[in-house]
């Protein structure tokens, strides 16, 4: 920790012992991040901060009550309330609503960085404007963001329209909402599919459709184990040779999925079907090459030939 | 008594910071000299003043505003906080509020490649201790925002600190970069002009040296930093005026600007529209199904088309569609 850390968790003690006179050693350590005997010795050592002349009067003096286990502060030495924001105490602020799309909580999230923005403005020059220094992706939103926010709120059921990707096929599907994730720029909808008697994941920009049913349901108690539902992608592996000029691309892209091949190196994705690595496999083409299972290698010359189909006009043209 | 007083340097700049706080008129430099004889005023003047600057320097870095007042008939000079700018505003959120705070606030704190990640912790201890409890509520159950990749090796950049911090001072950095089209790593410096986010990871906007140009690096093919430790509190570049970060960030990877721009005429399958049409910013419909598009990465494009199989028909230029049918071939 250096020493700018240090005085700052220092002067939050201080602000936050004289708002809120009595709080338990145990709650104030907890806060801070410090084992309670850590934060006794470091109250301790707070008791040597003071103004001259140095008198007994001109020390801070905090102190922890032997009976109740409790913190008190008597002289705080006008070192009560919380130093407004540095600059990149400010970023960070404006960094992280950045991460918070409106379409949430239209309401809460415009007043919320309203609120934020008028404590920056009052800590640092307005010319902290984070879009100098740092610019976050803005997601496509879909259409019906606040309708899916609201079912998931109400606990609403819902029917949607829904293109699957793996199965290249739109459908209507019953729907109770169970959370809402944003993830690398994606909104998914995380539920329990009536129609597929199973939880799914629903990327927002395939739900085409969104009509809400009047009837409720009981969400789960618990939540947390559905949040990384959608990082789940099925049970068959698939593997996809990519040559040494897209070999660099795949290797920083998917890590701990590849290996290196001869000149090149083998993707192995998880998935329900062949969809997905055939599309990965078409996108790459010539310098990807499908590997195994057999479906996938002919799943990729069949959607090649029809995709070389469509273009056969040119040959008619040239000839 | 207080000549006895064995201080380390966390301690004095409290105490400097009580002292200036609680001082009700300017403060001399003299005064603090004889306050802080052990401090300030021992051997030589000149390294006295030095020590009183750095830690004076230190303070203003934690938010603490201290000018120097140069007098007045009514006032002497000296060294004085500006209380008014001192504190925190007080700020009251409603539970709503407070819980989509967490919420965002987990999503930095939650990657280890974000900037500022120390920073927003310390700027919530400040909001916590006005709020009124330790126990803001949690982010809302049915909501969660993950902004990095939590495996791979682009959860590994290392560098965006470094650069935040570049940034902040605008220090020029030298780089080994391994890119990717040439298979070679260059060493170049850099003045770093912004930091772009996209799909998890992080590219460093600025100024190339050794091409003279503006250029994006994707931060995980950098392999080495250094930021100018020469002169660490005089900038070293200014960034142009009309330099705007925004343009820098693409949404869609056809718009990375890599060569001059082609006008591509694609079509779109009826029953993908909802979906797709939404996927293609800045792009002009010329019917229902048709999409013209101004391409800067060709090989982006394509990738996209194919990777939607005969859902995306590229009509125009004739040359894209010859190439497309190039590139399957070498499949099959």
């Amino acid at each position: 920790m250096n020493i700018t850390e240090r005085i700052n968790r220092i002067l939050f003690i201080m602000s936050y012992v004289s708002q809120h006179q009595g709080v338990p050693l145990e709650e104030l350590a907890k806060a801070v991040g410090m084992r309670p005997r850590q934060l006794e010795k470091e109250l301790d050592f707070m008791l040597l901060i003071g103004k001259p002349p140095f008198r007994p009067d001109d020390y801070v003096d905090i102190y922890v009550d032997e009976d109740d286990q409790r913190v008190y502060i008597d002289f705080d030495q006008m070192l009560n309330r919380p130093l407004r924001f540095t600059r990149p105490e400010a970023m960070a602020m404006l960094l992280s609503l950045e991460l918070l799309d409106p379409q949430v909580d239209p309401e809460a999230v415009q007043s919320l960085k309203d609120k934020i923005q008028q404590v920056i403005g009052s800590s640092v020059d307005p010319t902290a404007r984070l879009q100098d220094q740092i610019v976050m992706e803005s997601p496509a939103v879909s259409e019906h963001f606040e309708q899916l926010r609201q079912a998931t709120e109400q606990s609403r059921k819902i029917e949607i329209d829904y293109y699957a990707l793996i199965r290249d096929q739109t459908s209507r599907r019953v729907v109770r909402p169970y959370l809402m994730t944003k993830h690398l720029g994606y909104w998914y909808l995380t539920g329990y599919c009536e129609t597929r008697q199973d939880v799914r994941t629903f990327k927002f920009e395939r739900i085409l459709d969104v009509r809400m049913r009047d009837e409720t349901f009981r969400p789960p108690p618990d939540l947390a184990p559905f949040k990384d539902a959608f990082l789940d992608f099925g049970p068959r592996r698939f593997e996809i040779y990519f040559d040494q000029a897209w070999a660099n691309w795949i290797l920083e892209e998917w890590g701990d999925l590849v290996r290196y091949e001869g000149d090149g190196v083998v993707l192995t994705l998880t998935s329900e079907t062949p969809e997905f690595p055939t599309r990965l496999a078409l996108s790459y083409a010539p310098h990807a090459r499908p590997v195994s299972p057999k479906e996938l290698v002919e799943a990729v010359h069949k959607e090649a030939q029809r995709i070389m189909d469509l273009y056969q006009d040119e040959d008619g043209l040239c000839s | 008594m207080h000549t006895l007083r064995l201080v380390n340097r966390t301690e004095r700049l409290l105490d400097l910071l009580t002292y200036l706080l609680n001082a009700h008129e300017p403060v001399s430099w003299q005064e603090i000299k004889n306050h802080f004889p052990e401090d300030y005023a021992q051997g030589v003047e000149e390294s006295n003043q030095r020590k009183f600057e750095r830690d004076k320097a230190e303070l203003i870095s934690l938010g603490i505003p201290i000018d120097y007042f140069s007098g007045s008939d009514h006032q002497k000079e000296g060294y004085i906080i500006d209380k008014n700018k001192l504190f925190l505003p007080e700020i009251e959120f409603t539970p709503q509020e407070s819980s989509l705070l967490m919420l965002s606030a987990g999503a930095v704190q939650e990657n280890q490649t974000f900037p500022y990640a120390d920073q927003l912790e310390s700027a919530l201890h400040k909001i916590i201790s006005i709020h009124g409890n330790f126990h803001l509520p949690a982010p809302p159950q049915d909501l969660k925002i993950q902004a990095g990749k939590s495996k791979g090796p682009q959860s590994r950049s290392r560098w965006v600190r470094q650069i935040q911090d570049a940034l902040e001072r605008r220090k020029t950095l030298e780089i080994q970069y391994y890119a990717f089209s040439t298979g070679k790593t260059t060493r170049r410096k850099v003045d770093p002009y912004g930091l772009t986010f996209r799909r998890g990871s992080w590219a460093l906007v600025g100024w190339d040296h050794l091409r003279k140009a503006i250029r994006n690096f994707v931060l995980t093919r950098i392999r080495n930093l250094k930021v100018n430790p020469r002169r660490p509190g005089t900038p070293d570049y200014e960034v142009p005026q009309d330099f705007d970060l925004s343009k820098h960030q693409h949404a869609q990877d056809w718009q990375l600007r890599l060569h001059k721009p082609i006008e591509v005429t694609i079509r779109l399958s009826t029953h993908r529209l909802p979906e797709l049409a939404p996927q293609l910013p800045g792009a002009r419909r010329l019917d229902e199904e048709t999409f013209r598009l101004q391409v800067t990465n060709k090989d982006g494009l394509l990738r996209w088309v194919l990777s939607q199989k005969t859902d995306v028909v590229v009509l125009e230029p004739a040359s894209m569609r010859r190439e497309i049918k190039q590139r399957l071939g070498g499949l099959l």
